[in-house]
């Protein structure tokens, strides 16, 4: 990262959720920060609470959740930083899709069906910023080029349900850059794509950053797209970032064996395939634990196949491993 | 001979130039149909207990072939032989015979388990449709068919709501399996499932496979998975059959230009995005309106002018592999 301070930092966020069962602890006392120009990769299962934290950021949760506790700190353009956690809704309003900007997994549940691709990215951009409308309107055409979509000036004119999922998503991505955000959290934005169209978007993101120096919070179920996008990572479990650190050097050598075993049981580590070894895939046992319940000990003790006797009544911190970047929340991670 | 055969010699599934057309209604009334070239001219194989991929992204026409194959689509022309004898001209009787050898289960175990049927139900009623066994033996079976996909005997009076994803999938697969079959066409079995438990599942169909000499046809358009799991690879594009290969040839060389560019594409350890020029360019065509000659070229970077002449066929080019590629010296 740079010397230049970071464009969010969140310390000990904590989101819960009211539910039937209780007090569900979706986002435990979470702290990382995102420099200028930086892929920070947010990775965990379903039940991680990844995209809840994602959420929490702009405060788009849904009425049962909230944000208990933490700081959200965000510097836009201006230098100034805002606390997101605590702002008031009037100025949130202001930085959502300004300061902030976020693309989901399915573009469809966020554009508008009834509008064309145009009026909505013009939409946008007049929203923030002073512009006629025809103006906008040739910014939304220059946006629709910058993310590859070809014909940009047909395509302002198609509604959404014209456009195929890749395009759907690309334009997607052009309304979110629309004003050029400091910060862009991008939640599974690939997962409904195709491999070849997931490339393709993968790599205009990276060159949209690299042009405008934005922060990219990267949201992925997917560790394997990790070193294709992401500059650092943290892995979370059950509410709780368990380890963080370099992509590269995490996803070489993981310090915590949740993310060992997460990447023991892709099929890609064990290709080419060895047509002699015909072990079974390495598989994590069992069940996350409920949240609203949540062990004394350590979360992902229950599942480790080396958890001693303390991890199940002591829990762990997440902890400086010496060198480089690396955190772990693991009592033994030395040994791994 | 065939050159889409399968390893062993006398297959248990053939599929011959199998074509299946929909038509779909566009624009207002009385605009004329238009037909989804879905799935053109596709030819392959399956042996007793091979596990074979069918891979592809989406609009490839893989789970078409799928469906068709267990006669939940209409084909349009061709024929798909199970044991020598053409699935597509079986009646009601014939296709009851038929549905007890082969099986399938789907992505999403959610949407196709009956959410007011109780687990022992669900895994019992093909029994009851096909007539196995009385009351108790379907018990015990039901029992055992559980203990199999690695499902406690306590989940017989659940509901499937109850279940995890992973569960309720094994749940699906029990299903499948409690009438014996010696073929199971897998449709995206493990996309909607958590990475530690696609592992899971994987395991068991594998498992399932050696040990009982069940065959599969696993759609998926994951390629590590497919590589790791089949015997065999079937690579379709816009309803067509671009290769055909062992596994293992397929992870050294894969040789058609798709081919390629999918195994390119795919997020690997150890890779990183490639640049521009050597990704696939544009968007997969309509299947409504595709491209004369290969449907692919559009989108390769090696088409010549021919390519857009003739439809390449599917071609052998060494044993137990073929490519539809009129530039295939190029490549092998």
């Amino acid at each position: 990262m740079s010397d230049s301070p970071p464009v969010l930092s969140v310390r000990g966020l904590s989101t819960h959720f009211a539910t039937a069962r209780g007090v569900v602890r979706a986002v435990e006392d979470v702290s990382f920060e995102v420099g200028a120009g930086e892929t920070l990769a947010l990775v965990g299962e379903s039940g991680s609470g990844k995209s809840v934290t994602g959420l929490s950021i702009l405060r788009l949760l849904p009425p049962s959740g909230c944000v208990v506790g933490g700081q959200i700190l965000f510097r836009g353009a201006g230098g100034e930083a805002i606390d997101l956690a605590t702002a008031p809704e009037r100025s949130l309003r202001g930085v959502r899709g300004a300061g902030v900007s976020m693309v989901f997994q399915e573009p469809m549940s966020a554009l508008n069906p009834a509008f064309t691709i145009g009026a909505q990215i013009a939409e946008t951009i007049r929203l923030h910023q002073k512009t006629s409308k025809p103006e906008a309107l040739a910014r939304a055409e220059a946006l629709l080029a910058k993310v590859g979509i070809s014909e940009p000036a047909r395509r302002l004119g198609d509604y959404p349900h014209q456009l195929s999922g890749g395009m759907r998503q690309r334009a997607m991505i052009a309304m979110a850059v629309a004003c050029q955000p400091a910060l862009l959290i991008a939640d599974e934005p690939t997962t409904a794509l195709d491999v070849t169209t997931q490339a393709q978007v993968l790599r205009m993101l990276r060159a949209l950053q690299a042009e405008s120096g934005m922060g990219l919070l990267f949201v992925t179920h997917n560790l394997a797209l990790v070193p294709m996008i992401a500059d650092r990572v943290i892995v979370m479990y059950a509410g709780e970032i368990v380890e963080t650190g370099a992509a590269g050097a995490l996803l070489a050598a993981p310090k915590h064996p949740y993310t060992r075993a997460l990447l023991e049981c892709l099929p890609a580590r064990r290709l080419p395939r060895d047509p002699t070894d015909d072990r079974p895939l390495p598989t994590i046992e069992g069940s996350v634990p409920d949240l609203a319940h949540r062990p004394t000990g350590c979360a992902f003790a229950d599942r480790c196949r080396d958890a001693e006797l303390d991890c199940r009544t002591l829990a762990p911190t997440l902890r400086p491993l010496g060198d480089d970047s690396r955190l772990s929340r693991c009592h033994f991670a030395e040994r791994l | 001979m065939s050159v889409v055969e399968a390893q062993t010699a006398a297959p248990l599934l053939r599929v011959e130039r199998l074509t299946t057309r929909f038509a779909v209604r566009r624009g207002g009334l009385g605009a004329k149909p238009a037909v989804v070239h879905a799935a053109e001219d596709v030819s392959f194989e399956v042996g007793p207990g091979e596990i074979v991929g069918l891979i592809g992204e989406s609009g490839s026409g893989k789970s078409t072939v799928g469906r068709t194959i267990v006669r939940l689509e209409t084909a349009t022309s061709g024929q798909v032989l199970f044991r020598g004898e053409n699935v597509l001209n079986f009646g009601p009787r014939d296709l009851a015979r038929y549905r007890r050898r082969v099986q399938v289960i789907f992505q999403d175990p959610a949407a196709s388990l009956n959410p007011r049927m109780r687990v022992e139900a669900i895994v019992a009623e093909p029994l009851i449709v096909h007539r196995i066994g009385d009351r108790r033996d379907r018990r015990d079976r039901v029992v055992q068919l559980l203990e199999d996909v690695g499902l406690k005997a306590d989940a017989l009076r659940r509901y499937p709501h109850e279940f995890s994803g992973g569960q309720r999938q094994r749940v699906g697969i029990a299903r499948a399996l409690a009438v014996g079959p010696e073929l199971i066409v897998a449709d995206e079995p493990v996309s909607a499932l958590d990475v530690s438990v696609q592992a899971q599942v994987i395991n068991l169909l594998q498992a399932l496979s050696r040990r009982s000499g069940l065959a599969l046809l696993f759609i998926s358009h994951d390629l590590p998975t497919v590589e790791f799991l089949c015997d065999r690879v079937v690579v379709m594009y816009l309803g067509r059959v671009m290769e055909i290969a062992p596994a293992a040839d397929f992870q050294r060389a894969p040789l058609h230009p798709y081919s390629r560019r999918l195994v390119a594409d795919a997020p690997r350890f150890g890779g990183t995005l490639r640049h521009a020029a050597e990704a696939v360019a544009g968007e997969v065509p309509s299947p409504i309106s595709p491209p004369s000659g290969c449907v692919f070229r559009a989108r390769c970077a090696d088409a010549i002018a021919d390519c857009a002449l003739t439809v390449p066929r599917l071609e052998s080019v060494t044993q137990g592999r073929a490519v539809a590629c009129i530039r295939r010296e190029l490549f092998s």
